[in-house]
Formats: structure tokens, C-alpha cells, sequence
């Protein structure tokens, strides 16, 4: 997947984020009120109100709980298929939207445990991608 | 939150109209904006163009459509209120134009669309970009998720995707506005490569040509027209939270939209007899089944079976006229025109035997969870 584009016009807090993968870190925002994880990361908690908040190191494990493969060609940007788009559920922690790598059509499944992989990208940036662990 | 959206047959469909779907050469968006909503006066009797007092448009995530400034601009009318929601989908517009006219604000809503986009009947519809630093785009993708995770809960397969696909084939062939009515069977969708797995190209909408027009009006002005109305009964529409929430990934929308559109109209599922469901991929139609209670969480398979129970002569006709699918694709607004013909009893070769209540499921790109809108509607005098 050679043209990966990271999101634009980054605010402070989604700014820290991809600045800790950078880092090989996954830092998650815990809001301060109410403990509840805030992402995307945000100002105010979406449900307490509460705009303070603290950075903690995530260790990268969850599990997938959905994914789909594309297996055409069907944007110039992303030519080499098939690969998978995979929702991430972080252990204690939001679902992420992620590949899965390392792992052939047909070999995943849901309930997979996966482990954080970083993945340095040439615009600078780090990408967070995930790896199998083991079979649920 | 449940809250009360009745609309109590204060608000009807008066006119319909609409090219044929599919091909059209150079004929700009305009012009078949302008064709479906002559068509449109024509069959709602009205002789003046001026009666149109609000006139609501849609954009699509590139910014392409109809802007109704300009397309009141080229019908040479002004009238008060005009409005262009961003990729709307029909549900969003048709409850816009019906609150419009409830509120006095307006007396007859024109809602239009029209467009002749590069790559008609090839290219996939649903292009938007969710996430492009894992290559996550298309709408085939989010209902391919959600479809995944409801295989694995339920122990569902694809073969009813297809069931949905084929049945939906055999009533554009009836369709003679739409754009693919080539015969397609069972065989010929299983053998089809999958695209995003585990979702074929048969199972995605493509773009296509056309223009659709629909005019609301009061019931009372309603009664001036030529046709048989079609009565509002009730809305129901709520949004989610994002995919990270992690909520809801089987159904593509919220439990909570059917308990207040039948809490509304004081009807259940069960008192429906056409089903419109916005099918950007066979997902939907599966989906809509289950989250309006048609059938039970996870049941969706069994209760489509051969395809007969969703077809013309079933208990549940759904999309007969081909839907996005099969018809073509111009934001589930022709759906309406077609369960408006339907309860009118115009319909021909594919017309449903005593129709009188209909449901319309749209669906509503915000990304990349979906949320949607539903809409009861009934066979007025």
C-alpha cells in the first residue's frame, strides 16, 4: 500500500497522536472526569463534558471484530490487492480502523487477537497497523 | 429519545416523474432535472410552474448535483425557499420538503435530482473516502464490515445477498425506466468475483443517467390535483456514534428508528405492504429487514429463503422496481416514485395487488458509521 495519506489539517490533540506513533507509542487520551477514552481525540469529553484529560501508553493488543478484503484494484492509490481493512477493538480501549498484516486472504478471522505494528511511512509519518498474535 | 413525528396524512405526494434511468448521452443533469419535473407537474395537474413555492436539491459528496438556484434559474421561476442538503439521500429531502409544507411555510415542494455523471452504468456509486492511511473507502466496505460481522454472529452466508440481488433483476425487467434489465440468476451471482470481500460487484450500486422530480403539497392543496394522494404517516431518523463506540455493527443504522415510525402511525411491521430500500448494496435490504422487525436479529436469510417472499407476489415485495440496483441510482428518490405509482395502482405488469401502506429505508452517508431515516406512507383519496 506505497501512498498512504494521513489526515490533513491535524488539530493539537490528533497531532499528539500521530506524533506518538512517530515514536512507536500508542498513546490514547483518558479524560480526566470520567476516565472514558476519547477517540478520535478530542477537547471536551463526549460524555462527562470534561475538557481535562491525560495521555497514557496503550500496549497495542485487541481483538478484530470485523474486516472485508478488497480484491480489485479499485483506486490507483491502492494497486496491490488483495488487502484487508480490519476494525480493531483495543483492549479496554475504542475500535480502530487498521490492516491487519502478515496474514494471507482467507487466514483471518474475527475474535483474532492482534498486536500493534508501526509502520514508518516515507512522507514521515508512522502508520498503525496490526499483526496476529494468535487464534482467539 | 423517542419523539413524536406524525405526520397524520397532513402532508401528500401529489406528482411524480422521471426519466428513463441509465444512458443519456450529452443531455446535462439540467435537462433531465427539468424533464422529470414537467412530468411531475403534468401528472399532478397543475399548469403553473409558479405554484412552486420551495424547491429542494442534493449535493453529492464531490459537490456535484443540483444546486436549485440555478435549476429555478433555468425554469425561470423564485420562489421563496430554496434548499440543497448535502448528500441527503431522498429520506433527508422528503422529510425536509414534508416539514416545509406542515409548518405552512411552504404549500407545494418540488424535491429534484438529476445528474449524467462520466462512467454511467459502470462505475461503483458510494465512492467517499473514509480512512486513506489504511486505504478504507467506498460505502461497499463499511456494508461489507457490517455484513462480516453478521456471518460471523448469526451464521448467515452471502447466497441471500444474492437471493436480494436476482429478485431485484427480475422487477427492473418489468421496469421499462430501467437501466439493467438483462436476466440474472443465482449461478451467474455466485460465480461473479468477489470485489470486497465478502461482497460482489453485483452487490454494489452503480452510478447511472436521469432525473427524478417529486411534488409534496398539503393535503389540502393536494386535493386540487389530478392523482390519487399519497399520505405522510410518519418519520423516524436518529444518528450514531462513530465506528470507534464499536456499537451496532450488524445493522447499519439504530433499532430506535422503527419504534418511532410505527410508534407514530400506531401501525406495526406487519401492516406494510411494499418495502423501498435505499440499496447502496444488498446489505441494506438485508439489514432493513432485520432492524424494522420484519424478521428477527439474525433471521434475515431464512425469512428471504428463494427470493419469493421479497418479490412482486410475496408477503414483503421489496424495490420493485429494481431499486438502485437494477432500476439506477439517483439517491433512492425514484424509489418514491415508484411506491407513489404503486399505490396509486399504475404500475402494469409489476403493480402489487391492494397496496395501500409503504415504507421508504433510506440510508444517509455521514462516515463512516451510517445512520438512516425511514418514512410511512399511505394511499390516500
Amino acid at each position: 500500500m506505497p501512498e498512504r495519506a494521513i489526515p490533513k489539517n491535524l488539530d493539537a490533540h490528533a497531532a499528539r497522536y500521530w506524533d506518538s506513533l512517530r515514536e512507536h507509542r500508542l498513546m490514547l487520551q483518558h479524560c480526566s472526569g470520567c476516565g472514558f477514552v476519547r477517540f478520535p481525540p478530542r477537547s471536551i469529553c463526549p460524555e462527562c463534558w470534561s475538557e481535562a484529560f491525560d495521555w497514557r501508553e496503550h500496549s497495542g493488543s485487541g481483538r478484530v471484530t470485523s474486516f472485508v478484503w478488497y480484491m480489485k484494484p479499485l483506486d490507483p492509490r491502492f494497486p496491490e490487492v488483495p488487502y484487508n481493512v480490519s476494525l480493531v477493538a483495543l483492549d479496554g480501549g475504542p475500535v480502530l480502523v487498521s490492516n491487519v498484516v502478515d496474514v494471507a486472504f482467507g487466514g483471518l478471522r474475527i475474535g483474532d487477537r492482534v498486536k500493534a505494528r508501526f509502520s514508518d511511512e516515507k512522507s514521515g509519518f508512522a502508520v498503525l497497523l496490526f499483526e496476529p498474535i494468535g487464534i482467539a | 429519545m423517542t419523539s413524536t413525528q406524525h405526520l397524520s396524512r397532513r402532508v401528500s405526494i401529489v406528482g411524480v416523474g422521471m426519466t428513463r434511468q441509465g444512458d443519456h448521452g450529452d443531455t446535462d443533469g439540467t435537462t433531465l432535472a427539468l424533464r422529470a419535473l414537467r412530468d411531475a407537474l403534468a401528472d399532478a395537474g397543475i399548469d403553473d410552474k409558479h405554484d412552486i413555492d420551495g424547491l429542494i436539491g442534493a449535493k453529492q459528496y464531490d459537490g456535484s448535483g443540483i444546486e436549485p438556484v440555478s435549476l429555478c434559474r433555468s425554469l425561470g421561476i423564485t420562489p421563496p425557499v430554496t434548499a440543497a442538503l448535502d448528500y441527503p439521500t431522498a429520506a433527508y429531502s422528503m422529510h425536509h420538503a414534508a416539514a416545509l409544507v406542515a409548518s405552512g411555510i411552504c404549500s407545494l415542494v418540488a424535491v429534484v435530482y438529476a445528474r449524467n455523471p462520466p462512467g454511467s452504468m459502470k462505475d461503483v456509486s458510494g465512492a467517499q473516502e473514509y480512512d486513506l492511511a489504511h486505504g478504507f473507502f467506498n460505502a461497499a466496505a463499511v456494508h461489507g464490515l457490517s455484513w462480516n460481522a453478521h456471518m460471523a454472529k448469526y451464521g448467515t452466508s452471502t447466497e441471500v445477498l444474492g437471493r436480494i440481488a436476482v429478485k431485484l433483476r427480475e422487477h427492473a425487467r418489468l421496469n421499462p425506466l430501467a437501466a439493467w434489465t438483462e436476466p440474472l440468476s443465482m449461478d451467474d451471482y455466485r460465480r461473479e468475483e468477489f470485489w470486497v470481500w465478502p461482497l460482489r460487484a453485483l452487490d454494489v450500486c452503480k452510478i447511472t443517467a436521469g432525473g427524478v422530480a417529486i411534488l409534496v403539497a398539503s393535503a389540502e392543496r393536494a386535493r386540487d390535483c389530478a392523482k390519487r394522494r399519497v399520505d405522510f404517516l410518519s418519520v423516524g431518523r436518529q444518528a450514531t456514534h462513530g465506528l470507534e463506540r464499536g456499537e451496532q455493527m450488524t445493522h447499519l443504522s439504530t433499532l430506535e428508528i422503527g419504534r418511532q415510525l410505527y410508534g407514530a402511525a400506531g401501525i406495526g411491521p406487519g401492516d406494510v405492504d411494499l418495502l423501498y430500500v435505499y440499496d447502496a448494496t444488498t446489505v441494506a435490504v438485508a439489514a432493513a429487514l432485520e432492524n424494522y422487525g420484519f424478521c428477527g436479529l439474525g433471521e434475515c436469510e431464512s425469512f428471504v429463503g428463494d427470493g419469493e417472499r421479497i418479490g412482486l407476489r410475496g408477503s414483503l415485495p421489496v424495490n420493485t422496481h429494481g431499486g438502485h440496483l437494477s432500476e439506477g441510482y439517483l439517491l433512492g428518490l425514484t424509489h418514491h416514485v415508484e411506491l407513489v405509482r404503486q399505490l396509486r395502482g399504475e404500475c402494469g405488469p409489476r403493480q402489487v395487488a391492494s397496496a395501500e401502506v409503504a415504507q421508504y429505508v433510506g440510508g444517509g452517508g455521514i462516515r463512516p458509521q451510517f445512520y438512516q431515516a425511514a418514512t410511512l406512507f399511505a394511499r390516500g383519496d
